[in-house]
């Protein structure tokens, strides 16, 4: 008798623990039905002390120690987006160390790997992963492999206008959409009314926004929901997030893919079905956890010899980054701040 | 913490040149207008400036030995050709080339100035088309005021920019304003708050202006820029929400803490005037004001007609005035009801003083058939009282009908008493003072409803002669306008003139 109250004592606080810190995933009903309202969607928010607020909300990152002196020149060249990240952490790292100096130019994505191979760049920032390519012939010339550090994390948000009913994605139905060779198997989806939408959607054309193929999104979206297949011709291709989330708000058969830190009024973010069956929303929570399935990271590769320190500044600049300060520029600029486990997996790798 | 961001948001785009061309911040990446372009010269050694180091060494000696002479050639060409000439003029603006792409097919300056001004025109009549569309049958005078003061500051600021000497500059500050003016509107849905119902015509017009200004952008910057300028012009919105009138805001704005004039580095960069001498730049200067002058003196007609349309509809959108207007809609509503009104109420008095006559009538007639009755009820009294003398010499209580007659002849007398009053009624009603009250009743009616019809006549030509006058005054503020722009032009005809016949005696001798 004492043993089975005990059990049920057990058994309630779980469930209390359990349902409190449930994440916030539609639940309830079947996977083909499942529906989050727009209450549930919260995205970053441009206020900073808001962020700031929020960037350790469950992580303990531990704070920035400056060292006394520093001198000497860090050269970045790399893709753009990462690169705005890059010149924000600078005016703070130039606050503190004014004998640095750092030069930084943002160009195609395709440039930062060569100009680590060459030697002209100290640190590269880019917005996905080196190819196996571009390791290779790095690790061809110096027998040893660059270090991706990852800086912060990033999510690509699927976009429609704000009065679309389309209660939610799968990866599956994006690339019936998206793609015009649909590698995942799915059937070719051109019109709302193939996704369950009725009346008035039900012969809508669904027009696509997106990247073109020199950004990294695009590249990421390709390889994450295309399975490497092929966009198709009607993708109507812009120069930046803005502009594509701009191009859904003004079209109300369009859908697009950008950052998530383009969300505004006029559109909608679309949840997506994540590994295990549910619709994620990408919030902070949601991404940090993994749980939202179109997660990319910003990276800074460095060219470090094993068991050797980076030449220069450099590792002072990516510790700097690294950091509970660090963290909170990447959340106050929009991005979404690393988690402590991946934080202390970038140090590492730059200590060893 | 926050401030040391907001800093860094302020000086993201700041730079400084070093030896190896654009370097510094971030900004180096993208194009702060000439640094970029002056890195983007030396980036392709065998371009443009290899032309303007020839052209420099060629106006080199020129700018020694043969200054008062072309001076003279430089106010002549002032004269004769640049302040009518096309902005776009290749000789003039020699043949450098704005930061083109590999990809994309190069674009000079000159194509660059001449598209950039389409552009703008284009741009502008496209507002003007949209707004004009949101304001026409729409009976709402805050959404009519909101379309016109959007339209006149887009337009104002538009062709501000489109004034601006340097074709980069031009291009750059109207990415901006279309990019900032389509992000208030359409992302941050402030359409579907001002003019609700109507958002669509506006949607469709930002947006396509904003596409088709990275469109022109995307002639000359290159991909990762675009990317880069997109993502500043959104950095820049999310740090100042609040911020709705977003069309007086310019590239220099992102470019905070560079300290430098933007036109005196289109010159120095431009190379063109760089040897002439401080005397050939200031002719240069005042061509490209001269230029300026004219671009805005060509538009300032429409921008005039449509700020004074907006001081108009702001006028109608004031809570007073419209408060006002209603009250005096209202007051004319009445006045125009008036003589209705006063009709309706003779009719009714006419109507009730018809049916009083009748019913007097009535009553008369009825008196008549209650005499009648009478004269048979007495007769038929008489009989019963024969009866009663009967009854009684029987020696039993007969019928007493005694009671019933005193009954009776109480409503006799009182029946006769009303039959005496409605006699007299009948006389009244006949008689010449009653017909001289109803006349009296009905001219009354009649003067009353003249009055109304006078005073409201009287407020209706008040109103139209205030009109009038209204519209007496702007067409002569509108006369004084073209005098004055015509007395300007005359004025700067007779200069020009001067500056020729200086120039030609110069060369003369």
């Amino acid at each position: 008798m004492t043993w089975l109250h005990l059990m049920m004592v057990i058994a309630l606080v779980c469930a209390v623990v359990v349902g409190c810190s449930s994440p916030p995933v539609i639940d309830g009903r079947g996977a083909s039905d499942q529906v989050v309202h727009n209450a549930d969607i919260a995205l970053p928010v441009a206020e900073g002390d808001a962020n700031s607020t929020r960037v350790l909300s469950g992580d303990v990152l531990p704070p920035y120690e400056p060292v006394p002196s520093l001198s000497g020149k860090i050269t970045s060249i790399g893709e753009s987006t990462t690169t705005n990240l890059v010149a924000r952490v600078t005016v703070e790292f130039r606050r503190m160390y004014p004998d640095v100096t750092l030069q930084v130019t943002a160009s195609p994505i395709s440039i930062g790997p060569s100009a680590l191979l060459e030697g002209r760049a100290d640190i590269v920032p880019m917005s996905r992963p080196l190819t196996p390519e571009e390791v290779q012939s790095f690790t061809k010339k110096y027998g040893y492999p660059p270090i991706e550090i990852k800086v912060a994390a990033d999510a690509l948000a699927i976009y429609v206008e704000k009065g679309n009913p389309v209660p939610g994605l799968t990866l599956g139905q994006l690339d019936g959409i998206f793609s015009r060779t649909q590698r995942r198997g799915g059937s070719s989806i051109e019109k709302w009314g193939q996704l369950g939408l009725t009346g008035e959607w039900t012969d809508r054309q669904i027009t696509l926004y997106g990247y073109g193929p020199e950004d990294g999104a695009y590249q990421i979206f390709q390889q994450q929901v295309l399975d490497g297949g092929a966009f198709r011709l009607s993708l109507r291709v812009e120069g930046g997030g803005s502009s594509i989330v701009q191009g859904v708000a003004a079209d109300p058969g369009a859908i697009g893919f950008a950052s998530v830190f383009f969300a505004c009024k006029r559109v909608r973010v679309v949840p997506l079905a994540g590994a295990d069956g549910r619709f994620y929303v990408p919030t902070e929570g949601n991404i940090r956890r993994h749980r939202y399935p179109l997660i990319r990271f910003l990276y800074i590769c460095v060219n470090k010899p094993p068991r050797q320190p980076l030449d220069g500044p450099a590792t002072e600049f990516l510790r700097f980054l690294l950091s509970r300060e660090g963290q909170q520029i990447v959340a106050a600029g929009g991005n979404i701040p690393l988690n402590a486990a991946t934080v202390e997996q970038g140090r590492r790798s730059l200590a060893e | 913490m926050m401030r040391i961001v907001a800093e860094s948001a302020n000086r993201l785009v700041s730079a400084s040149i070093t030896e190896h061309g654009i370097t510094a911040e971030m900004c180096a990446a993208l194009p702060c207008e000439h640094e970029w372009w002056s890195h983007e010269l030396q980036r392709r050694p065998n371009r443009p400036h290899t032309v303007f180091r020839r052209a420099n060494q060629f106006a080199a000696p020129l700018a020694g030995r043969l200054l008062p002479a072309l001076l003279g050639v430089c106010i002549a060409s002032l004269v004769c050709g640049g302040c009518s000439a096309p902005a776009g003029n290749p000789a003039k603006e020699g043949p450098r080339q704005v930061g083109a792409t590999d990809v994309n097919q190069p674009i000079g300056s000159a194509e660059l100035d001449e598209l950039t001004r389409a552009f703008a025109d284009r741009y502008v009549g496209l507002l003007a088309s949209t707004c004009d569309a949101l304001k026409k049958d729409n009976p709402d005078p805050v959404q009519r005021r909101e379309a016109q003061v959007l339209m006149v500051d887009c337009a104002t600021n538009v062709y501000d920019i489109a004034s601006n000497a340097d074709a980069f500059t031009r291009m750059l500050d109207l990415v901006v304003v279309t990019t900032l003016v389509s992000q208030v509107w359409i992302d941050d849905d402030r359409v579907a708050e001002v003019f609700a119902g109507r958002e669509e015509l506006l949607i469709r017009a930002l947006h396509h202006g904003r596409v088709e200004a990275w469109a022109l952008a995307a002639q000359v910057l290159r991909p990762d820029q675009i990317d880069l300028l997109d993502y500043l012009l959104w950095d820049w919105r999310r740090h100042n929400p609040d911020m709705v009138r977003v069309s007086f805001v310019r590239f220099s704005n992102f470019a905070i803490g560079r300290g430098k004039s933007a036109n005196s580095e289109v010159l120095a960069a431009s190379g063109l005037y760089a040897n002439v001498g401080r005397q050939g730049q200031a002719v240069a200067e005042a061509r490209l004001l001269t230029e300026r002058m004219f671009y805005m003196l060509k538009r300032e007609p429409n921008l005039l007609r449509w700020q004074v349309e907006a001081i108009k509809d702001n006028t109608l959108a004031t809570p007073e005035v419209g408060n006002g207007l209603t009250d005096f809609h209202r007051l004319t509503e009445q006045v125009e009801q008036l003589p209705k009104n006063v009709a309706a109420e003779r009719q009714a008095i006419l109507a009730a003083l018809t049916e009083a006559n009748g019913v007097v009538t009535s009553l008369g007639q009825t008196s008549n058939s209650i005499n009648e009755m009478l004269k048979t009820a007495d007769t038929l009294f008489a009989r019963y009282d024969t009866w009663d003398r009967w009854g009684i010499a029987q020696g039993s209580r007969p019928f007493d009908i005694r009671e019933y007659m005193e009954g009776l002849k109480e409503l006799a007398v009182a029946v006769g008493k009303m039959n005496d009053m409605l006699k007299s009624s009948n006389e009244l009603l006949g008689s010449s003072e009653w017909d001289r009250r109803i006349q009296q009743v009905s001219q009354s009616a009649d003067e009353r409803m003249k009055m109304a019809a006078e005073q409201s006549q009287r407020v209706v030509h008040d109103a139209f002669w205030r009109v009038y006058v209204a519209i007496s005054i702007l067409f002569a503020m509108f006369i004084l306008c073209l005098m004055a722009v015509f007395l300007v032009i005359r004025r700067l005809r007779i200069v020009a003139g001067n500056a020729s016949d200086a120039g030609r005696k110069e060369m003369s001798k």
